[in-house]
C-alpha cells in the first residue's frame, strides 16, 4: 500500500470513523513516519473526544443570570428606569436641569447678595446723615435753621 | 413568536453551542459562563435591532464572537499590564489564554491545532466536530450557503492534517 493512501486512510479515520483497512494497518506497522502520524491523529481524535465532554460538562453547570435580563427587562420597570438614568436620554435630561437649577440658584444669590449691600450702603448715609443733624442741633445753632437744612 | 420569547427559549439551545465556542478558543474554564451570559445580556439589550426573526441563531453567533474578541482583549491588556516593558514580546500575547490549565496533553493537541486555523476555518471546525452541528445548523448560524460551509470544512480539515504532518515531521 502507497504512504499516501495510508495517509487518507488515516484522515478519514480521524474525521469520518471509517475503520483502518488492514493492509493500512499493516503499512503503520511497518513504517516509522506512518506510525508517528497514526499515534498523534489517534491522540487527536481522543483529545477531540475529551474536549466535547469537557463542553458538554461546563454547559451542563451554566445557568442565565437573570439579574442583569431582569434589569433590562420591561416588567421591573423600577429596575429599567434606573437602567435608563445610568444609560438613556434620561441621564441627558437630568443633567440639563440640574445645569439649569444651579444657575437659577446662583442668579438668585447674586441678586439677594447686591440687593442687600446696597440696602446697607443706604443704611449707612442714613446714618451718617442724622449724626451730623444731632451735631449740628446741639452745637449751637438756631432750631428753625436746623428745620430749614433739614427742608 | 415575540423576540422576547425566541431568546427565553433560545438559550437553552444556544448555551451548549456557545460553551463549545468559547472552550475551543482557550477561554479560561472559570470565565465561560460569563461569556455566555454576556451574550444573551447583550442579545437582550439590543433585540430590537434583529429585524429578521429567522437569523437569530446567526445573531447571536456574531455577539459571541464580539464577546469573544472584547475578552481576548481585556485578556491582552492585562497581561501587557503584568509584564515589564522590557520582557514585553508580541507572542505573550497571543500566548494561550488557558493559564490554570485543566485540560491534559491531547485536549491542549486539539486546541492548539484549532487555534492555528483561520477564524472562518476555525469557526465552522468547531462548530461541526465540538458542538456536533450538522452542514444546514452551520450555514444558518454563520450566513453562509450549505455549499461555502461544506468548502470551508474541507479546507479546515486538509490544513489541520497538514499542521498534523508538519509537526510529526519536525
Amino acid at each position: 500500500m502507497k504512504h499516501k493512501d495510508v495517509i487518507d486512510e488515516i484522515e478519514k479515520f480521524i474525521f469520518f470513523g471509517t475503520p483502518l483497512s488492514n493492509d493500512a494497518i499493516a503499512h503503520i506497522e511497518q513504517c516509522l513516519e506512518c506510525k508517528n502520524y497514526y499515534e498523534k491523529a489517534l491522540k487527536f481524535n481522543e483529545g477531540l473526544k475529551k474536549l466535547r465532554d469537557v463542553s458538554s460538562n461546563v454547559s451542563s453547570k451554566i445557568n442565565l443570570d437573570t439579574k442583569k435580563i431582569d434589569l433590562l427587562s420591561t416588567k421591573k420597570k423600577v429596575g429599567y428606569l434606573s437602567f435608563l438614568v445610568f444609560t438613556g436620554k434620561i441621564r441627558k435630561i437630568l443633567i440639563t436641569f440640574s445645569i439649569a437649577l444651579i444657575i437659577l440658584i446662583s442668579s438668585f444669590l447674586v441678586n439677594v447678595s447686591i440687593q442687600d449691600y446696597w440696602s446697607n450702603s443706604a443704611d449707612e448715609v442714613v446714618g451718617n446723615a442724622s449724626m451730623i443733624m444731632y451735631d449740628t442741633v446741639y452745637s449751637g445753632l438756631e432750631k428753625d435753621e436746623v428745620l430749614l437744612e433739614e427742608w | 413568536m415575540d423576540i422576547e420569547h425566541l431568546l427565553s427559549d433560545a438559550f437553552e439551545e444556544f448555551k451548549s453551542m456557545l460553551t463549545g465556542y468559547f472552550v475551543s478558543n482557550k477561554v479560561k474554564i472559570h470565565d465561560v459562563e460569563d461569556l455566555v451570559n454576556d451574550t444573551f445580556t447583550l442579545a437582550w439589550k439590543y433585540r430590537n435591532t434583529l429585524k429578521d426573526k429567522d437569523k437569530v441563531k446567526s445573531w447571536i453567533f456574531s455577539i459571541a464572537k464580539n464577546v469573544l474578541v472584547g475578552y481576548k482583549r481585556e485578556f491582552a491588556r492585562r497581561r501587557r499590564k503584568e509584564i515589564t516593558l522590557d520582557e514585553y514580546n508580541e507572542d505573550m500575547v497571543e500566548a494561550p489564554m488557558v493559564e490554570d490549565d485543566p485540560y491534559d496533553e491531547d485536549v491542549n493537541l486539539v486546541l492548539d491545532l484549532v487555534n492555528k486555523l483561520p477564524s472562518k476555518y476555525k469557526d465552522v471546525f468547531i462548530l461541526f466536530y465540538v458542538d456536533q452541528k450538522s452542514i444546514s445548523e452551520i450555514s444558518e448560524i454563520l450566513g453562509i450557503s450549505e455549499e461555502n460551509c461544506k468548502v470551508r470544512l474541507f479546507r479546515a480539515r486538509k490544513r489541520m492534517m497538514d499542521i498534523l504532518g508538519k509537526e510529526n515531521e519536525a
